[in-house]
């Protein structure tokens, strides 16, 4: 297992909390967030932790509704991503060649064209479904980890035990299993950093108005509040607006701690 | 080391390249109009030059056909060119018709021009022109105006107009007269694609204003005033219109004298600190729900009947709204217009009875899911709405859950979601307007009959099957063409109760309008009657800038 | 080879410029007929004429394809339905802002973070530098369109320090009095913001990259015979992190115009960020390809220029 110092360890401790919090979701939220029949813009206290927003919506109960679908939306994007990614890399670097070149020119595209434009586009145009979001999120994030992990590969399949296998005329699957080992850490690393990235991402999405309207996320409550001209005005924006974006920060943040090396020469980005 | 020095060097090349692009060559498609001669009185007294700073959204080159075609698009143009009659609060007005007759069959209207009116560029406004302009949109189709029911128009002679209707059209010198831009012949003569008319001569007008600057880079228009204007000229300067993504807060700063797309709780705030003065009007923009009758379950009234009670009108004006608006009424015309008939049946927020109505009618959930079944389908529909306003969508997609239908809320674009509704393809939507004050042509959207006279902009239409009434159809034809009001008026407020008791549509609520302006600049603002030009929600008509006062 | 390829990916994107609003759900190019409104308001016989003229919706593919290939060739990218302008002038008028905006940021960046992850490489012992790092770190996680709301709410609005939005003020042209110093202050903003989003990523890769080095064997050997401290760090050290460092802000500077998009949108920069949200939301075709195509046309120039760069300083990265 990857060694631990005491910061990774907060780091993910504070990351499980958040999972489980988006976990036990339906049990700890005291509203339903999408329920506004309580009077709008009341400040926190009573019944309501962080107050109500202006359509009378409990605050807080958004925000625990953040912590399943944003986290929820940042790790689905990311495992997928990353399965796409290293599956291509490994392909990449099996039958290299004609199969490399022709992944390899694939990549470059997608990381010539400008993905917030197309994934603007797509979005503006696909409809407003958190799956589409995800879908066009994917699209146009594997190509980064196909690149990275491809380097590994190609190192990996060099070595002695796999180019056995090779002789033995091992098959795709055979390769791959053998491949896992040694892949794993930098494939764990990848996906906790697009983690963090697909959160911003979708935050971003949300903040721009593309995407699914209703749902819950720290990014539309963030849109919501910052949408709401009052914000400022008063004291609100340190009960709605302030709460998702640290929690937001924070789960990036503790993301990126995780991977990052103070020692050791870590390669985040 | 010197390849690395190279490299450096070449990227600072590259980059000093980029930057002389930019600001030597100035590639920015300033369209300049060179001010023709200054002539300004000179014994006028000299004094500051009086520059007015508004917000707008770019509304593309300001000639007639260039321009967008939303209302606010025309607006700028109205500031270019004349029309011969015009609106201010009171009513009609004349502007480059001074006076007008209209034949007893009431299909023969005689105007008698301005002779002091002139284009900017020198030459006066004839009859000859108005009769081109006429033509010219009927051959090139203007997408704000019809002239459908004009058959012929002559200039009788150098400052008098004769405009021959197909047949009686009683809201001709609102929504005609008070649109036909004036085009100068000389000019418009030889263009025969005005959309890509975009030099200075494509804004040659007689208005108050010319077009001094229009940078489409960045949205702005300078207007400059037209001394020569034959009303008198406007009592300022210069009139700037920019984009600004936050005009409240830009108006506060000082960047602008006055903010007109500002949200009503900013305009309110804005009024307690007393800074600025601000003031409110009838908006004439309703929002409505819609409903796809191809659907055979909202062919039944008792459905809209049961969705109309379920809906919280005032809740959703508090809450999604920021009370920024007016609960609607089941008769669609807005309170505040003169053809309003307040006697029409009510719907007062009442589950239980929005229950009971759709158990009546054997619409009853028979499975135990909580969501009714009609004709043995379940009914979940799709919410159409504009993703800037999903409050409302939720609120109702809450509400008609609690009388077990289901709603999903599909939230797109504006545009994509008017090209739905247009298209019918949608189930339910939630969708708002402008060009809804004024005559009550604008009921024309519920006759199905379209060979009735009158259109409304068709930003307004809905596509698929038809809510079909042969009174309604027989009356609407009627009314357009009643001259006299009284009779009208009874004839209207029989269409009233009629969309009322049938609920073709759900009226939500009417938005208000606001306006600020710093009142040591330009006064005088106010709201025309029904709107500007055909019902424009805005402030922006060009009289007050010739009839308002400048500072305290 | 170089060249090669990257014309290959250029015919690449064009086809795929071509495709895109066609694949596109929902797209005008798929409707029938006098179905197509794009505006969705009455739209005028001649914009439409005009619409159809350019795109060819009712032929067969492969000449629509023609078609388009011609109008790039002779120049013509057709016309904006909402600002009645040939796109070419539009974008041509916008995309000098936004590289004004992201290339004077990116080199203020590179000129702080190159040193900067430098200086954390090659002395990082105390706490000062460690908390460096993490606040780099932070900063990194913040989304660019907050940062940039939080900027214009007190630099611009509660101090009142620096304008708003737009280029310059409403009105002023280049010839004016004054103009240079209103286009700076206006651009001041934005910069700051993509410079404070751009230095940590930058910073912390230029830290990893010579730290690694650092403990390459060369260079500790290096260390080893006493070379002078000066010369290792130059020479040994620098010089070798180049290539990676340059590989980062290749990306960087492929993601220009990409990268200014939020910060544009949010001070109403008139550059190309904001011309893509206003083609987005207006659905206009033909500004939207324009802006797709200028763009990866920039990005293979910038792509091709690096490849070249990198092939002359370090020949065997080239695989």
């Amino acid at each position: 297992m990857i060694y631990m110092n005491n910061r990774k360890k907060i780091s993910l401790i504070l990351l499980l909390i958040m999972v489980a919090l988006g976990l036990a979701y339906s049990y700890l939220a005291p509203y339903n967030p999408d329920d506004f029949s309580s009077p709008p813009l009341l400040p926190p206290g009573g019944n309501h932790l962080l107050g109500t927003n202006n359509m009378g919506q409990d605050i807080f109960s958004a925000l625990l509704a953040g912590f399943r679908i944003t986290i929820g939306i940042a790790l689905i994007t990311s495992l997928l991503t990353t399965f796409i990614g290293t599956v291509m890399a490994v392909l990449s670097a099996f039958f290299r060649g004609l199969v490399d070149s022709f992944i390899m020119r694939l990549t470059e595209i997608f990381i010539i064209v400008p993905d917030i434009i197309v994934i603007m586009l797509f979005a503006t145009f696909a409809g407003p479904k958190v799956w589409d979001v995800i879908v066009v999120m994917t699209f146009f994030s594997w190509s980064r980890i196909t690149r990275i992990v491809r380097g590994k590969a190609m190192v990996i399949i060099s070595q002695d035990t796999l180019q056995y296998t090779l002789l033995l005329k091992g098959g795709l699957a055979n390769v791959g299993k053998k491949m896992w080992p040694h892949l794993y850490p930098a494939v764990v690393t990848i996906f906790i950093q697009q983690c963090g990235r697909a959160a911003v991402y979708e935050s971003t999405l949300s903040f721009l108005g593309i995407g699914d309207p209703t749902l819950k996320s720290w990014g539309r409550t963030i849109k919501a509040a910052m949408d709401y001209e009052g914000i400022f005005w008063s004291n609100a924006y340190l009960w709605w607006l302030l709460p998702p974006l640290l929690c937001l920060i924070a789960f990036v943040l503790a993301l990126a701690l995780l991977t990052f090396d103070f020692e050791e020469s870590g390669r985040p980005g | 080391m010197k390849k690395t020095l190279l490299l450096l060097l070449s990227f600072m090349l590259l980059y000093t390249l980029v930057l002389a692009g930019c600001t030597a060559a100035d590639p920015l498609p300033n369209i300049s109009v060179p001010e023709p001669i200054d002539e300004r009185p000179p014994e006028e007294e000299r004094r500051e030059e009086r520059i007015l700073r508004l917000d707008e959204q770019n509304l593309g080159f300001p000639s007639v056909y260039t321009v967008s075609p939303r209302g606010r698009g025309y607006l700028l143009t109205s500031f270019l060119f004349d029309t011969l009659t015009w609106k201010d609060e009171k009513g009609i007005v004349p502007l480059l018709a001074e006076r007008w007759e209209v034949s007893d069959d009431k299909k023969n209207w005689t105007f008698y021009l301005v002779k002091n009116a002139t284009f900017s560029d020198g030459t006066p406004v004839t009859a000859e022109d108005v009769k081109f302009s006429y033509e010219y949109i009927q051959q090139h189709p203007h997408p704000w105006v019809s002239l459908d029911m004009v058959e012929k128009v002559e200039a009788v002679g150098e400052y008098m107009v004769e405009i021959k209707l197909t047949d009686i059209y009683a809201p001709f010198l609102t929504e005609i007269t008070g649109n036909v831009p004036v085009m100068p012949r000389h000019i418009w003569q030889d263009v025969s694609d005005p959309h890509q008319f975009n030099t200075p001569e494509a804004v040659i007008g007689s208005g108050p204003f010319t077009l001094e600057q229009y940078d489409a880079t960045a949205g702005t228009y300078v207007f400059a005033a037209n001394p020569n204007y034959f009303l008198g000229a406007p009592v300022i300067d210069k009139l700037i219109f920019s984009e600004v993504s936050q005009p409240a807060q830009a108006l506060a700063n000082g960047d602008l004298d006055a903010a007109q797309r500002i949200s009503y709780g900013e305009a309110m705030r804005m009024k307690e600190e007393g800074r600025f003065t601000v003031i409110e009007g009838p908006g004439f923009w309703v929002y409505r729900m819609y409903f796809n009758f191809d659907c055979p379950e909202f062919n039944e009234v008792s459905v809209r009947k049961a969705f109309y009670h379920a809906i919280n009108r005032d809740e959703i004006v508090v809450k999604a709204a920021g009370s920024g608006a007016v609960p609607g009424n089941p008769g669609h015309i807005h309170p505040d217009s003169e053809w309003y008939f307040p006697g029409v049946k009510d719907y007062a927020f009442n589950p239980e009875k929005a229950g009971s109505l759709l158990d009546e009618a054997d619409i009853l959930d028979k499975n135990g899911d909580g969501i009714r079944e009609f004709k043995g389908s379940p009914m979940k529909y799709e919410l159409l709405v504009a993703n800037d306003r999903v409050n409302e969508a939720e609120m109702v997609k809450s509400y008609l859950g609690d009388i077990g239908v289901a709603l999903e809320i599909k939230a797109m674009d504006q545009q994509s979601v008017d090209s739905l509704l247009k298209e019918g393809t949608f189930d339910l939507a939630l969708n708002g307007h402008g060009s809804f004050g004024g005559d009550p042509v604008l009921l024309a959207r519920f006759a199905s009959d379209k060979a009735s006279l009158g259109s409304t902009p068709s930003v307004t239409a809905q596509g698929g099957g038809q809510w079909v009434d042969k009174e309604f159809n027989d009356l609407f034809s009627r009314q357009i063409r009643e001259i006299d009001y009284e009779e009208r008026y009874k004839q209207v407020a029989r269409l009233q109760e009629i969309i009322a008791e049938e609920l073709p549509t759900l009226t939500l609520y009417y938005r208000k309008i606001t306006f600020a302006f710093n009142s040591e600049t330009l006064n005088g603002w106010f709201f025309t009657k029904d709107g500007v030009a055909q019902a424009v929600p805005t402030v922006q008509n060009k009289l007050v800038y010739i009839r308002g006062t400048w500072g305290r | 080879m170089i060249l090669g390829r990257n014309c290959i990916l250029l015919v690449v994107l064009i086809i795929l410029g071509f495709l895109l609003p066609r694949l596109i759900p929902g797209s005008p190019l798929s409707f029938s007929g006098e179905e197509i409104n794009v505006l969705n308001l009455r739209l005028p016989e001649e914009t439409f004429n005009r619409f159809r003229d350019y795109y060819v919706p009712e032929q067969p593919l492969v000449r629509q394809f023609a078609i388009y290939m011609s109008h790039l060739f002779n120049g013509d990218w057709g016309y904006s339905f909402r600002y009645g302008l040939p796109v070419k002038k539009i974008i041509m008028s916008r995309v000098s802002l936004t590289l004004f905006l992201s290339l004077t940021s990116i080199a203020i960046s590179t000129i702080i973070a190159i040193p900067l992850g430098t200086f954390l490489a090659l002395r990082r012992r105390g706490r000062g530098e460690k908390g460096i790092l993490m606040l780099l770190l932070a900063v990194q996680t913040i989304p660019a369109f907050l940062l940039a709301i939080i900027c214009r709410l007190f630099f611009a609005y509660n101090l009142g320090w620096f304008p708003a939005f737009g280029a310059y003020p409403p009105g002023m042209t280049p010839t004016d009095a004054g103009f240079a110093g209103h286009f700076i202050l206006h651009a001041f903003l934005p910069v700051t913001v993509l410079v404070v989003s751009t230095v940590p990523p930058v910073a912390i890769l230029t830290r990893n990259v010579v730290h690694k080095i650092k403990r390459e064997p060369y260079v500790e050997a290096a260390y080893y015979f006493g070379i002078r401290e000066k010369t290792i760090q130059i020479y040994y050290i620098l010089l070798n992190s180049f290539p990676e460092i340059m590989g980062r802000l290749n990306i960087i500077f492929l993601y220009a115009i990409a990268g200014a998009l939020f910060v544009e949108i949010i001070f109403s920069y008139p550059g190309m960020g904001t011309l893509m949200k206003a083609a987005v939301e207006s659905r206009d075709y033909p500004l939207i390809q324009g802006i797709f195509l200028v763009t990866t046309i920039y990005s293979i120039a910038i792509n091709f220029v690096f490849e070249v760069f990198s092939d002359k300083i370090n020949p065997r990265l080239v695989t």
